[in-house]
């Protein structure tokens, strides 16, 4: 076993190190017990940018917020994955947020020195991240097939000079590079980063031609395109972009 | 059929093709091009193993192998810059990846294939 730190978490330290020295928390902090949140405010848009989602200030109380926080609706019970443990906390403010995504509500929660009143630290954040990322892949392949299939049927049916679409060699072979994607999409599941990476590019690749190849009614509220649409771009940005994805498996094979 | 299938499919650009020519491609450096090629070349090893369990259709095997094959040396000339116009390995790869899209059945025909006998498009 490795205890010391990697090269990716001595990097991260430093990139954190660097923005509190810039950021003079000493003035924020002054700032905010004056009643001027803003600057602190801006510095936790800043830090959350960088990948710092909480911190915790003592044993028993956490201070942070998280974006992007699935089901809140739905949970009776919120926990926050910090560094090297999951905490349960009790008095969170939750936030809905304005998404892309109309089928997939998303909150921001806020700690402000918010009670835990429970910890596992058999779970890592990475693991976590792991099972999130092959969960959200399988769901991006699943919607793309279907896109896929839904544009495919259209083709066959629309007119145009005459003749359905779908016989057109342009369209053909547009199709055919989808399915092409789709295909390996459906193989790449046995790494979870490389899995979000090419779903989430392929359901966008997928839901992009299926809105140009519906045409005008693609763009209609009542037809089902732009469902995919804002799911795919929504999807992609959810617990790390491709770019971040890409970054960590350059990392990885850097390493080797 | 069946002798095209092999021509066309993981018989002829197994998968350590790639996953050998993207280490070496590793070697000139490191951007977000070299990164693609890598996740490319283990989605095709990937998908050459999970071609054991459900058939993948030779022609989308072709598409992609030859297009990666094209691109791993495009990228692999980039990260040469002049050293590029040295005839080397990568260059005299380049050269013949380019006839990987023409051969075995051209590209725009693979994808006729599959538009119209995967995707059930009309002719």
């Amino acid at each position: 076993m490795r205890l010391a730190p990697s090269a990716e978490q001595r990097a991260f330290a430093a990139a954190v190190h660097g923005l509190l020295t810039a950021s003079d928390p000493a003035a924020v902090s002054a700032a905010w017990a004056d009643g001027d949140t803003g600057p602190g405010r801006r510095l936790w848009a800043a830090l959350g940018d960088l990948g710092v989602t909480g911190l915790l200030i003592d044993g028993d109380r956490i201070t942070g917020s998280y974006r992007d926080v699935l089901g809140t609706a739905a949970a009776d019970t919120l926990l926050i994955a910090v560094a090297g443990e999951i905490v349960q906390v009790d008095g969170a403010v939750l936030e809905p947020q304005p998404t892309l995504d109309l089928s997939r509500p998303l909150t921001t929660v806020w700690l402000d020195r918010t009670l835990i009143v429970w910890r596992d630290v058999s779970h890592t954040l990475a693991g976590l991240r792991d099972l999130a990322h092959s969960a959200l892949a399988a769901e991006q392949l699943g919607a793309a097939e279907r896109a896929l299939q839904l544009t495919v049927e259209y083709v066959k049916v629309r007119q145009q000079f005459g003749r359905p679409i779908g016989a057109f060699q342009v369209l053909q072979h547009r199709l055919a590079d989808l399915y092409v994607r789709v295909q390996e999409a459906r193989s790449v599941t046995g790494n979870s980063t490389v899995a979000k990476v090419w779903c989430s590019e392929t359901l966008r690749a997928v839901a992009a031609e299926m809105t140009q190849m519906h045409g005008g009614i693609a763009i209609t509220w009542e037809h089902d395109a732009h469902r995919y649409l804002r799911r795919a771009w929504a999807s992609a940005g959810l617990f790390g972009t491709p770019a971040d994805g890409v970054a960590r498996l350059a990392r990885e094979f850097l390493d080797t | 059929m069946s002798t095209a299938g092999h021509e066309r499919g993981l018989s002829l650009r197994g998968p350590g093709r790639f996953t050998a020519a993207v280490a070496r491609l590793i070697e000139l450096g490191q951007n977000r091009r070299v990164a693609d090629a890598w996740i490319a070349a283990r989605a095709y090893r990937m998908q050459a193993y999970a071609s054991l369990d459900e058939p993948v259709a030779p022609s989308a095997t072709k598409l992609f192998w030859s297009e990666l094959d094209v691109t791993v040396h495009e990228t692999a000339l980039d990260l040469l810059g002049s050293r590029a116009e040295i005839d080397g390995g990568w260059t005299s790869g380049y050269l013949f990846s380019l006839a990987g899209p023409i051969y075995a059945g051209t590209n725009e025909v693979q994808r006729s294939i599959l538009a119209q006998r995967e995707l059930r498009l009309p002719r």
